[in-house]
């Protein structure tokens, strides 16, 4: 229910806090008015500072993702969007790490490709084998 | 040039020290790697160094290449020898 503001504070946990960087969560996904004036005005705000926006949300289809998806086409947003959905930690870590050297869609690849690269099954990485 | 290091801190080199090696590391031009056993990973990526998953008395080698690059690997050895700044 909180895995946007969680997923933030775990990635400042680790690289320290983080300007334009929003976190809104999608606690009521029924009133769709008040997330969906959450969602926009998070854009907005990162609009005035950046001219390109990332967007990460959890299952593509799911609420948040169609109402990001929404908000992106719907509003007059002063900034390239780009979004990725199904998002996980090293997505994120790398998206941070990486945003003020890349454009916005070779950081979006980027941050896709690490997602997927970090996303490990236990049993085949050397330090469980030898255990 | 190579050097070895022990992870010291109780928890490891999880994400927080990482990022500080991460950090460090990316001050220095030269190529930086870090080996345990067969893998060897890019020292200034911070999520490949944490595929390493070395917990606390994990034998690490730092290999530096290029400019500075004596400097980067006294500098990273330091760093893992402090523990960064965390319980022992």
């Amino acid at each position: 229910m909180r895995i946007a503001s969680e997923t933030k504070a775990a990635v400042e946990s680790i690289l320290q806090p983080q300007t334009s960087f929003e976190a809104v969560d999608v606690v009521n996904s029924d009133d769709t008015d008040t997330q969906s004036t959450l969602i926009t005005a998070s854009l907005k705000k990162v609009a005035r500072d950046c001219n390109s926006i990332l967007v990460m949300t959890d299952v593509f289809g799911a609420t948040p993702c169609n109402m990001a998806i929404h908000m992106i086409l719907q509003e007059n947003i002063k900034a390239d969007v780009e979004l990725i959905a199904g998002f996980n930690l090293p997505c994120v870590i790398k998206a941070i790490l990486e945003r003020n050297h890349y454009n916005l869609a070779d950081l979006a690849h980027l941050s896709l490709d690490a997602g997927q690269k970090y996303l490990r099954l236990g049993s085949q990485e050397t330090v469980m084998k030898q255990a | 040039m190579q050097g070895h290091v022990v992870i010291q801190n109780k928890l490891g080199l999880h994400a927080r020290p990482s990022a500080q090696f991460v950090a460090l590391a990316r001050q220095f031009a030269c190529d930086i790697q870090v080996q345990r056993l067969d893998i060897i990973v890019n020292g200034k990526s911070l999520m490949a160094i944490l595929t390493l998953a070395a917990s606390q008395g994990t034998l690490l080698t730092i290999i530096t290449k290029g400019q500075h690059e004596q400097e980067a690997l006294q500098a990273l050895c330091a760093l893992v020898n402090s523990g960064f700044g965390e319980a022992l």
